[in-house]
């Protein structure tokens, strides 16, 4: 499995850098989670880009604003909060306060992932990414930067 | 979708917030972050913060996730356990100061106009 973490310019801020997680077919799975979305769930969608952008500009991606162990033990994936009443889901790994890769998602239909295939497909494919991601910084194929608000490294697009 | 049109939604999306929108969630998430560091200035639990206010760990991870509407009540009291303050309840008078201001501005007499003698 190969990927390009981009760096979204339009969402990041002095607080955080925010990624989305571009497949070899080119699909980005933010992207995809956007256009799945859009329409039924626009409010919902609005939300979450204003968190987003809250986090990037005022707060740093405070560990509280998410759900953890979403993924394996200390891999970092983790879900946005769903607003009260509403139940669009999406995933992301949270590394540090100041970088923040955002996955796919869904709506949450189900009490339990495993019950979901769209949304067990998707945080799979984030663990999974999760777990290169640490192999290539193990082989510091990827690193932070100097002020640890980046992300550096062959694979990152900062375009 | 092609990724053109995926890129043309974000912009979309984030073109349709409004800048009130924006400071009102700016100010959601912020509240719940200073919630977030009184809760450890305190050196407090989320549980032991939970059995204080008398509410279930779940209940006060809603509070932090930056998308709960609270009540003036619950905010009152936060600001009671943690010893912080949330809602800035000082220079509640500044409407009578500023009606008193305008008041005197009114009783003086005004200016005397000074003309040049021609």
């Amino acid at each position: 499995m190969n990927f390009l973490l981009k760096k979204k310019t339009e969402l990041s801020g002095k607080k955080a850098t925010i990624y989305t997680v571009e497949l070899t077919d080119g699909t980005d799975l933010f992207e995809q989670f956007l256009s799945e979305n859009r329409g039924d769930y626009d409010d919902d969608l609005s939300d979450i880009l204003q968190r987003i952008r809250s986090m990037a500009t005022k707060t740093g991606a405070q560990v509280h604003f998410f759900k953890t162990k979403e993924g394996k033990p200390g891999d970092g994936v983790c879900a946005l909060y769903d607003n009260p009443g509403k139940n669009l889901r999406l995933y992301c790994i949270r590394m540090g306060n100041a970088v923040v890769i955002l996955g796919g998602g869904g709506p949450k239909k189900t009490q339990k992932l495993q019950q979901d295939p769209k949304l067990k497909e998707e945080n799979y494919l984030l663990r999974k990414v999760s777990e290169l991601i640490t192999e290539k910084m193990v082989s510091k194929e990827i690193c932070f930067s100097d002020d640890e608000m980046e992300l550096k490294g062959e694979i990152i697009d900062h375009d | 979708m092609t990724k053109e049109k995926n890129n043309d939604i974000l912009s979309d999306l984030l073109g349709k917030i409004t800048p009130e929108e924006q400071a009102k969630t700016d100010k959601k998430m912020i509240l719940a972050t200073k919630i977030a560091n009184g809760i450890k200035a305190k050196g407090l639990k989320k549980s032991e913060f939970a059995e204080i206010m008398g509410k279930v760990p779940s209940e006060i991870s809603k509070w932090l996730s930056g998308t709960h509407n609270f009540t003036i009540d619950t905010l009152f009291d936060i600001e009671r356990v943690l010893s912080i303050q949330l809602l800035d309840t000082n220079n509640w008078d500044y409407y009578d100061k500023y009606e008193k201001v305008k008041v005197s501005m009114k009783s003086r007499k005004p200016a005397p106009i000074y003309r040049l003698a021609s």
